[in-house]
C-alpha cells in the first residue's frame, strides 16, 4: 500500500469522525432558532477532530500493520488516480458552492450557508478518498 | 475497467528470462502494483511507460501493446 492509499484509507475514517463531532457539538444549539446558532467553534473543532483522528488512525494502523508506513515509489498510476479522483468528485465542491450562493441570495441564516460549505467539503473529501481506493482496487474506469 | 488497450506483458515478461514483476518495475521506475495493474488490464500505461517497458523487455512495442478492435 502506498502513501496515496494510506492517506485515502485514513481519511475514510477521519472525515466521518469530524462530521459526527460537529453535530455532537451543535446538538445543544438545535433548540434555538437557526439565526442564534453558535456554529463557528463547532466547525473549527470538527476540523481539529479530523486532524487528530488522522494522526491517531495512522498511528493505530502502524501499530496493527508493521509495514503500514513503508514507502513505495510514487509513479504515473498514482498521479493519474489522484487526478481522476479529483475530477470525479469535483461536483461536490461545485454543488456546495452553488448552493451556498443560492442560500446567500435567499438571505438564509448564516448557519445554513456554513453547513453547506462544511458538508460539501467533507463529502467531496470522503468521496475523493473512496473513489481513489476503488480505482486502486478495480482500475481507473477510463 | 480500463480502455481497449490490450497487452501480453505477462507472457513476454515470463518468457524474458523469467523476469519478476519487481525487477521490471525497478527497471522502468514504477511500483510493482503498477505492473500488476497493467498485466491485468486494469491500468493503461502512458506512451512513455509503454516504450520503457518494451525497451526493458527488448520487445516490439506494437507486439506488446495493441488496441482491441470493437
Amino acid at each position: 500500500m502506498n502513501k496515496n492509499q494510506r492517506e485515502a484509507s485514513v481519511q475514510l475514517i477521519a472525515i466521518p469522525i469530524s462530521v459526527v463531532v460537529f453535530f455532537i457539538l451543535m446538538w445543544g444549539e438545535f433548540s434555538k432558532p437557526a439565526s442564534d446558532y453558535e456554529f463557528v467553534w463547532p466547525i473549527l473543532w470538527a476540523i481539529v477532530a479530523s486532524v487528530m483522528a488522522s494522526i491517531l488512525v495512522t498511528i493505530g494502523f502502524a501499530m496493527i500493520f508493521p509495514n503500514w508506513l513503508e514507502n513505495s515509489i510514487k509513479d504515473e498510476r498514482d498521479r493519474r488516480i489522484h487526478s481522476l479522483g479529483k475530477d470525479y468528485t469535483m461536483g461536490f465542491y461545485v454543488l456546495g458552492s452553488v448552493l451556498a450562493l443560492v442560500f446567500a441570495k435567499l438571505e438564509l441564516d448564516y448557519y445554513w450557508i456554513a453547513l453547506t460549505v462544511f458538508m460539501s467539503a467533507s463529502m467531496a473529501n470522503f468521496a475523493h478518498s473512496l473513489v481513489k481506493l476503488l480505482m486502486y482496487r478495480f482500475g481507473t474506469f477510463e | 475497467m480500463s480502455s481497449g488497450l490490450k497487452n501480453k506483458l505477462r507472457e513476454i515478461r515470463v518468457a524474458s528470462n523469467s523476469m519478476t514483476q519487481q525487477q521490471l518495475a525497478t527497471l522502468v521506475g514504477v511500483s510493482r502494483q503498477t505492473i500488476i495493474s497493467i498485466e491485468s488490464g486494469r491500468y493503461s500505461p502512458s506512451l512513455e511507460l509503454a516504450i520503457k517497458i518494451s525497451e526493458a523487455l527488448d520487445y516490439d512495442l506494437q507486439q506488446l501493446f495493441w488496441l482491441a478492435k470493437d
